[in-house]
């Protein structure tokens, strides 16, 4: 496979893990949201990853090479189907008619790490780009 | 008649193929780091090289396997962050070595060609 | 040029290492030859280049690497082309220069 296009998969990855901080990090600003224009409190959401089908970057699929070097994307944006915290406060805006108030299922700290994660593997994906891209100038070196 | 005897270049040439093509796999394994159920993909390089210096000619492309005995997290992807972050490092040194070589292979066979000019 | 040295009866030209050795001692009509095969290689390899360069440019999937090494082997092959002619010309040249 050519650098250019092991560039661009690499880049396609980042904007993977880009999109998956997006949501993690308005999971975090929401973690308290009990009121949303849908109605009802602010429901946490996850991306879903999958690797790309093979060949994406041009190129035939003629080689083992061709067929094993795959990227990745955001296949979906997915609604988290817990059921939202309940907690007793009757004098909240938002209680119902039983004093509770509803709460996104968000757990600060869990999306505190996938986010570090998100990072962790963003900068690895960057290492990556920064390697290609010298690999790029070298073969150029050739002509001296 | 005469010519220019590339075999040196083409041995480089085809090394350095291999090495950009692992550095694909490795690219596509860094990409797939959180793709849950993703195993990681690898070519047994050493082994590719001895084919390459045994029959420089027709050598098929190399052969990609899952690669084995790698920690697995619940949900079925086992890349390591470790393994392919020193790949990357190794193959990118290796690419760069091959150049090098090419470097240095052309510029004798330069100066064969002009007495040393 | 190839048509003053057509014909001529030339033995023993020195080429360089480069050449292959069988070929070193080819004697005369064999170099306009020669000189042609030379330049179709050249030709040839500088075609590739030229379809390897158009590959990556397009993104057809070229490789650089292989690339820039077509274009070093095409410029080598020219070089060495030029080299042959030199030594071709200056052969005859000698020779015109003998007192016969």
């Amino acid at each position: 496979m050519d650098l250019f296009s092991i560039l661009d998969l690499s880049g396609h990855a980042l904007t993977a893990e880009r999109q998956r901080a997006e949501v993690v990090t308005a999971n975090l600003a929401n973690a308290e949201t009990t009121r949303t224009p849908e109605g009802g409190p602010y429901v946490r959401k996850h991306v879903l990853f999958e690797t790309d089908a093979p060949g994406g970057f041009g190129g035939a699929l003629n080689s083992a090479i061709e067929r094993n070097t795959r990227g990745v994307h955001v296949s979906a944006v997915v609604p988290d189907q817990t059921a939202p915290i309940k907690r007793y406060d009757p004098g909240h805006p938002d209680a119902d008619a039983n004093g509770f108030v509803s709460f996104p299922a968000i757990n600060p700290t869990e999306e505190m790490v996938d986010l570090m994660s998100a990072v962790r593997s963003y900068q690895l994906n960057t290492a990556a780009i920064s390697a290609t891209k010298s690999m790029i100038v070298q073969s150029l070196e050739i002509l001296r | 008649m005469s010519a220019v005897d590339t075999t040196r270049i083409d041995l480089l040439e085809h090394f350095l193929d291999l090495t950009s093509s692992r550095h694909g796999l490795i690219a596509g394994n860094i990409s797939n780091i959180d793709t849950p159920g993703y195993r990681t993909r690898d070519m047994d390089f050493k082994a590719e090289v001895m084919k390459l210096v045994k029959s420089p000619e027709q050598t098929p492309g190399p052969v990609v396997r899952e690669v084995r005995n790698l920690m697995e997290r619940p949900d079925g992807n086992n890349v390591s962050l470790d393994r392919e972050g020193l790949l990357l490092a190794q193959t990118q040194l290796q690419y760069r070595m091959g150049i090098q070589l090419v470097k240095e292979e052309i510029h004798r066979i330069e100066m064969a060609i002009n007495d040393g000019k | 040029m190839s048509n003053s040295i057509q014909g001529l009866p030339l033995t023993n030209v020195d080429f360089t290492a480069a050449v292959n050795p069988t070929q070193a001692t080819e004697p005369s009509g064999g170099f306009t030859d020669l000189l042609q095969k030379a330049v179709q290689q050249v030709d040839g390899l500088q075609n590739q280049a030229q379809t390897k360069i158009t590959d990556v440019v397009k993104g057809n999937g070229g490789d650089l690497h292989s690339a820039m090494i077509a274009v070093e082997k095409a410029d080598l092959s020219f070089q060495l082309m030029l080299q042959v002619r030199n030594k071709i010309v200056a052969a005859y040249q000698e020779v015109s220069r003998m007192n016969f």
